[in-house]
């Protein structure tokens, strides 16, 4: 039995089969090598005119295309009809397309993003509550690696139907502190004293002059924004020394960040009118650490009463 | 002997030949430096006292230092070389990119006229190492100069700032081991008058040159052609006549060029607006 087939294969491997085959793995591995060579060649040849993302898919392009070339003379050199390939090819490609419409879509949307180019390999970039540097950028997706080292892959539809951040599009950014001080506090002399903080951090630009903006007037406090320049680069040591000197400086100068908080001065009840319940000013963190002091409240009429209806009912 | 001002200004840039295991300090305005050598090794530390900017202290050439207190408080950087690189030399550099001078007072220039005024910068110390070759170590600046954006915040450029005063007169300026004087020569070839708040100096075209008791760098010509167009700066070969001796100690970081045109000139306060 074994014999029998041994036979059959051996008289399968004829002498033209032996050519055909020899003939198919020579026009592989030379077509693949020449493949390789021609996206070496371009890719050194057009590093100083195109962006990495554009030489990237151009490389892609010649590789996929010469590779479905390569292909078809294999076919040619098998003796198989590429027209009748082609019609079924189409069939199915009807039947692939509906099967594959998620990646058709992201397909389109790499296009249109590599057209568009919000973004480039090494920029960081901020889709909803994800960030980090772009790692590539693919007809099907867009790979970033977080600034905590982990990868993650965006479809390219998601891309162009969220809203993106680049963070690095541009030179200089503002990074903006929001805080909020007690109304006892001196305007002025918290001006000086952020001012002073942002002059004492090299790292921050003096121009764009920083700015700060009275925002409100706050249910704790006055409510500001600190905002300072800086180069791209420089983010984690503009925003480590900056806010260690603005405490530093606070503590100095005698300024205290306000906290959520508020006194509850107890009255009586019934000795004011309803209505004339006064809003409480707000304090600082130091006061509001204060054990609060239970007002002794005489015992009210209605209480006793109720005290004394509950004994008798018992 | 003691030595004048003057003369340790000019010690400090002068070379110095370590023996092994020797380690030795210098001072350049507000920075303290410190370079040690291992047979194969080299160590360099620093620190910097910024309230001693102002200060008349007088500079302190490298020389050995006499405790070894410090050597545990100060954090080393450390270089690999050969054993017969012995000779260590403190030369002074312009800071590596683009110096916007803020002056005190914004400063006016009638159309048609022409003014010269000089400023002082600050140095960067470079530590070179090595008697035939030298091998740079490292650069450290005197003084760490705040930075600034100048131009638009697209096409802008990262500079360093500077307030400083702007004088006409040399004698009102001070005289610091680590400050070089560089003369700039303002021309308004405009139809306007040039009043600015801010001049940015391309340092890294200036060499640096010594004088009789000042640190010097080339002249620079800002030609001002108004508000919109770039302005032509022109940097002066060689020395500036203002000292009779001058020798060259540092070269320009990149190769001058006979003229630039760059935008120099700042008027608007602030972009706090964006």
């Amino acid at each position: 039995m074994l014999n029998n087939a041994f036979r059959e294969l051996i008289g399968f491997f004829t002498l033209e089969v032996l050519q055909k085959v020899i003939l198919v793995a020579v026009i592989a591995v030379v077509g693949l090598l020449i493949l390789r060579f021609l996206s070496a060649l371009l890719n050194r040849m057009t590093r100083k005119y195109l962006s990495q993302q554009y030489g990237m898919l151009l490389r892609k392009a010649i590789q996929y295309t010469g590779a479905v070339i390569v292909l078809f003379i294999i076919l040619s050199v098998l003796g198989v009809k590429i027209t009748a390939l082609l019609g079924a090819a189409g069939i199915v490609g009807i039947a692939v397309g509906f099967a594959a419409q998620t990646s058709m879509s992201n397909l389109i949307s790499g296009l249109f993003l590599i057209s568009e180019k919000p973004f480039q390999i090494g920029d960081a970039i901020k889709v909803g509550d994800k960030s980090g540097v772009i790692l590539s950028i693919d007809l099907l997706s867009v790979k970033i690696q977080t600034f905590d080292n982990q990868y993650i892959r965006f479809p390219n539809s998601l891309l162009i139907t969220n809203e993106l951040t680049n963070i690095t599009r541009f030179p200089i950014r503002r990074l903006d502190i929001k805080f909020t001080v007690p109304y006892r506090t001196d305007v002025s002399r918290l001006r000086r004293v952020l001012l002073a903080a942002a002059e004492a951090t090299p790292n921050c630009l003096d121009e764009p002059e920083p700015i700060i903006v009275f925002n409100e007037f706050g249910e704790s406090g006055m409510q500001f924004l600190f905002g300072v320049w800086f180069h791209k680069n420089d983010f984690l040591a503009v925003k480590n020394s900056l806010m260690q000197r603005i405490k530093e400086n606070f503590d100095a100068e005698g300024i205290a960040f306000a906290l959520p908080a508020r006194s509850h001065y107890g009255q009586p009840p019934g000795t004011l009118p309803p209505g004339r319940a006064r809003a409480a000013p707000a304090e600082t963190w130091g006061e509001a650490q204060r054990p609060a002091r239970r007002q002794p409240s005489p015992p009210s009429a209605g209480a006793g009463a109720r005290r004394r209806a509950g004994r008798k009912k018992s | 002997m003691k030595l004048s001002l003057s003369e340790l200004r000019h010690k400090i840039w002068e070379p110095r030949q370590f023996s092994s295991e020797d380690w030795h300090h210098a001072r350049v305005g507000p920075l303290d430096l410190w370079v040690r050598r291992s047979p194969q090794d080299w160590y360099v530390a620093y620190e910097r006292d910024p309230g001693r900017e102002q200060e008349e202290l007088p500079p302190v050439p490298l020389h050995p230092a006499q405790t070894s207190e410090s050597v545990d408080r100060l954090t080393w950087n450390r270089w690999v070389a050969g054993e017969e690189a012995a000779r260590v030399r403190l030369v002074p550099c312009m800071p590596d990119r683009a110096v916007v001078i803020r002056p005190r007072y914004p400063l006016n220039v009638p159309r048609g006229k022409e003014v010269l005024f000089f400023v002082s910068l600050p140095v960067w110390a470079r530590v070179l190492v090595g008697d035939r070759e030298p091998m740079p170590l490292c650069e450290l600046p005197t003084v760490v100069l705040s930075k600034t954006w100048f131009g638009d915040p697209i096409t802008g450029e990262l500079c360093y700032s500077l307030k400083t005063k702007v004088l006409r007169q040399i004698d009102m300026l001070e005289n610091h081991a680590h400050l070089a004087v560089c003369p700039v020569l303002i021309r308004n070839q405009a139809f306007a008058d040039l009043d600015f708040q801010r001049i940015c100096i391309r340092v890294e075209y200036l060499s640096l040159y010594r004088g009789q008791t000042r640190l010097w760098t080339n002249q620079v010509e800002v030609q001002f052609h108004g508000e919109d167009l770039n302005s032509t700066i022109i940097t002066g070969r060689g020395a500036p006549d203002f000292e009779r001796t001058a020798e060259k100690l540092g070269e320009a970081r990149l190769a001058p060029e006979r003229s630039l045109l760059k935008k120099s000139f700042s008027f608007l306060k602030s972009l706090s607006g964006i």
